[in-house]
C-alpha cells in the first residue's frame, strides 16, 4: 500500500512536469490544443468519477451538463455581453442548481433505471440545444471571446486549464479521504450498510451529483474559451457515452484511473484520423474487448500485474484492492 | 374530430412498433438482466437483412422477411454467445456498457457496408385502408395486427407452454431453475434469438413505413426503453399500455406542437412519472 502510493505519486509529478513542458517541445497548436481538450477531458471526467466511482450511480448526464456549461457561459458572454469570468461563474453555478434540481428526480431510481433516466435527460437537453432560440439552433453560437486578451502569449490559456485540471484532481484526491468521500464510497458498495451507520444517503448522493455537475460547469466554461464557438454536436448522448466509457476504461473510482480514459478518449480518435470510417468500429469492438478481458480498467490492470509481482499476502492485498476500489 | 382520431390512428401505429421492441428488450432484461442497448441496432440490421433481399436480390417478400429473420435469429444467439457471454457474473455497470459498446459497433459497421443515405423497403403494401374516418395504408395496418398477434403469441408462450414456465423460471430464479434441470443456456439462446427474430420484424416494417438509416436504432432503442421505464419492468399489460401512452403522446405532439419536441415531450412524460411512481406506473412489488 505504502509502495503504491508512493510510487503513484512519483509517477504523477513525473507526468505533471511533463505536461508542464509539452509547451516547450512543441509549438504546434494542433498537438497543444489536444492537451487542452484532454486536460478539458479529464476534469469532466474526475466530475463522473464522483458521481460514478465513489457513489456507483452511472450517470449518463455528464456530457449534457457539460454543453449546459458552455452554452450559459457563451450566451452570457456573448449574448448578454457579460464579462467573461463573471460569464464563467455563472455557468459553474447555473450548472450546480441544475443539478441540485436535477437530483430531486433522478434519486429516486436505482441501478438501470438511474441509467436510463439521466440518459434520457442527455436527450432531452440534445434536443433543447438543437431547437432553442437562445442556444442558436444548429449553427450554435460563435464569437465567444477568450478568457485572457488575445495580446498575451498562446501557451497562457494552455498553463491555466492545466492549472484547474490540476486543482480538479487534488480536489477529488482530497474527497476520497474526506467524510464526505468516505460515505459516498460507502453507499457504493452497500448503501444500506452505509445508512445503517448514519449516512445520510439522500444528501449524500445530491451532493455527489452536484459536485460532479460543478465540474462538468468548469470543463464547459474551459471548452467554450478554448474553441469560442459551441454547437449540439460535442455535448449529445455519445459524448455523455464517452465519458462513461473513458472513466471505466481507465479505472471507475481510483484517481489515475479518468486521466488515462480521457487521453485515450482524445488521443485514440486523432490518431484514428486515417480510419475515420472505422474509427467507431474498432472503437466499439475495443470497448467491448476492455471491459471483457480487463473489467477494472487499464489501472485495474496495472494492479493486477503489481499484485501478481509482490505476492506475499494474496488475501491481505485482495481485501484491500476492494476497498481502495470502491 | 376526423383529424383527432387520425392522429390516433398515427399514434397507434407508433405504439405498435414500440411494443415489439418493448416486448424483446423485457425478454432480454427481464430473463437474463441484460439491458439491450443494442437491440435497436440489431432491429435496424434485421431490415437492412430484408433491405438486401428484397430491394437488391428481388426475392419475394415473403421469403426475404423469412430470411432476414432466419439471419437476425442466428445474429442474436451469437451475440449472447460472445460479447454478452456469462453477463450475469459481470457487474450491471459492465453488461451496460458492453451494449452500449455493442450498439457502437453496430450502427457504424451498418454505416460502413449500407452508407450514410436513407433506404426505403419495398415492401410493395401501400394502398389505403378507409376505416370509418380514419385512412391508414395497408402497411401500418399490418404493423399494428403484427404487433397485437406477436404480443398476444408471447403471452400464450409465457404463461401456457413449458418452454414459457422454463423462461418464466429461469427469470425468477436462475439457481433453482438450473437445479430444477432446466438448461439456462437453451433459454438464455431461445431468448436471444426470439427478440432478434422481432427485433428483425421491426426493421424490416420500418424500413417499409419510413427509411432506414445506419444510426436509426439509437431513436428505436430509447423508446423502447422509454416504455420499459414507464411501465415498469416485467409487466407485459403495464408495456402495452405504456407503448400506448407513449405512441399517442407522440403523434398528438408532433400534430398539434411540433415535432421538433416530439421526443423532449415524451421524455419529459416520463420524468414526470417517475417522480411519482420511481418504479414506473404499473409495478407490482415496491421496493425500498
Amino acid at each position: 500500500m505504502k509502495t503504491i502510493l508512493n510510487r503513484g505519486s512519483l509517477l504523477s509529478i513525473a507526468l505533471v512536469l511533463l505536461a508542464a513542458l509539452i509547451p516547450l517541445f512543441t509549438t504546434s497548436s494542433y498537438y497543444q490544443g489536444l492537451f487542452i481538450l484532454t486536460f478539458i477531458w479529464i476534469v469532466v471526467n474526475q466530475g463522473l468519477n464522483i458521481i460514478l466511482g465513489f457513489t456507483g450511480y452511472t450517470s449518463l448526464v455528464q456530457g449534457g451538463l457539460f454543453g449546459v456549461g458552455a452554452y450559459i457561459t457563451a450566451i452570457c458572454a456573448t449574448t448578454f455581453g457579460m464579462n467573461v469570468w463573471s460569464a464563467a461563474l455563472i455557468a459553474i453555478a447555473g450548472n450546480g442548481l441544475i443539478a441540485l434540481t436535477l437530483a430531486l428526480i433522478v434519486f429516486r431510481t436505482s441501478g438501470h433505471f438511474f441509467a436510463i433516466l439521466t440518459l434520457s435527460m442527455s436527450l432531452i437537453l440534445d434536443e433543447l440545444f438543437h431547437n432553442l432560440a437562445i442556444t442558436g439552433g444548429n449553427l450554435g453560437i460563435s464569437g465567444v471571446p477568450g478568457l485572457f486578451p488575445s495580446s498575451w502569449p498562446r501557451e497562457t490559456y494552455y498553463y491555466f486549464v492545466l492549472a484547474v485540471m490540476l486543482l480538479a484532481i487534488a480536489f477529488v484526491a482530497w474527497l476520497r479521504k474526506s467524510r464526505l468521500g468516505y460515505g459516498l464510497r460507502g453507499i457504493g458498495s452497500n448503501d444500506r450498510l452505509a445508512a445503517s451507520v448514519g449516512v445520510p444517503l439522500y444528501v449524500y448522493k445530491t451532493a455527489s451529483f452536484v459536485l460532479s455537475a460543478l465540474f462538468a460547469g468548469v470543463g464547459g466554461v474551459l471548452y467554450v474559451y478554448f474553441t469560442g464557438f459551441v454547437s449540439p454536436a460535442p455535448f449529445n448522448v455519445a459524448a455523455s457515452m464517452a465519458c462513461l466509457l473513458a472513466v471505466v476504461i481507465g479505472g471507475s473510482g481510483t484517481l489515475l484511473g479518468p486521466v488515462l480514459g480521457s487521453i485515450l478518449l482524445v488521443f485514440l480518435p486523432a490518431w484514428l484520423q486515417n480510419f475515420q470510417d472505422y474509427q467507431l468500429t474498432i472503437y466499439g469492438l475495443a470497448v467491448i474487448l476492455i471491459i471483457r478481458f480487463m473489467p477494472k480498467g487499464l489501472v485495474g490492470l496495472g494492479r493486477y500485474f503489481k499484485r501478481n509481482k509482490a505476492v506475499p499476502k494474496p488475501a491481505k492485498t485482495g481485501g484491500e484492492e476492494i476497498s481502495l476500489q470502491r | 374530430m376526423n383529424e383527432l382520431l387520425q392522429q390516433l390512428a398515427n399514434g397507434l401505429v407508433m405504439s405498435s412498433l414500440y411494443l415489439l421492441l418493448a416486448l424483446g428488450l423485457s425478454l432480454v432484461f427481464g430473463v437474463l438482466h441484460i439491458p439491450h442497448f443494442a437491440f435497436g441496432s440489431v432491429a435496424v440490421l434485421g431490415g437492412y437483412f430484408g433491405l438486401v433481399f428484397i430491394n437488391r436480390m428481388g426475392f419475394p417478400i415473403w421469403i426475404s422477411i423469412l430470411l432476414a429473420i432466419a439471419i437476425s435469429t442466428a445474429a442474436g444467439i451469437l451475440l449472447e454467445r460472445l460479447p454478452y457471454k456469462n453477463a450475469n457474473e459481470l457487474p450491471p455497470l459492465n453488461i451496460f456498457i458492453i451494449s452500449l459498446g455493442l450498439m457502437t459497433f453496430l450502427n457504424n459497421t451498418m454505416q460502413l457496408i449500407f452508407g450514410p443515405d436513407q433506404f426505403q423497403v419495398k415492401l410493395d403494401a401501400g394502398g389505403m385502408i378507409k376505416l370509418g374516418p380514419v385512412m391508414l395504408t395497408e402497411l401500418r395496418l399490418i404493423l399494428i395486427l403484427t404487433a397485437i398477434s406477436i404480443t398476444v403469441a408471447t403471452a400464450v408462450i409465457l404463461k401456457k407452454s413449458k418452454l414459457g414456465t422454463a423462461i418464466r423460471a429461469v427469470a425468477e430464479n436462475r439457481e433453482a431453475a438450473l437445479l430444477m434441470g432446466i438448461s439456462i443456456k437453451g433459454i438464455s439462446a431461445f431468448v436471444f434469438g426470439f427478440a432478434s427474430a422481432v427485433g428483425a420484424l421491426v426493421g424490416i416494417l420500418y424500413g417499409g413505413l419510413y427509411s432506414l438509416v445506419p444510426t436509426r436504432g439509437n431513436d428505436l432503442i430509447f423508446f423502447g426503453f422509454a416504455a420499459l421505464v414507464l411501465a415498469g419492468m416485467g409487466n407485459l399489460m403495464g408495456t402495452i399500455i405504456s407503448c400506448l401512452i407513449i405512441g399517442i403522446f407522440q403523434s398528438l405532439t408532433i400534430g398539434y406542437i411540433s415535432s421538433h419536441y416530439s421526443t423532449v415531450a415524451v421524455f419529459v412524460m416520463i420524468i414526470l412519472v417517475l417522480v411519482f411512481k420511481p418504479m414506473g406506473l404499473f409495478a407490482k412489488e415496491v421496493r425500498r
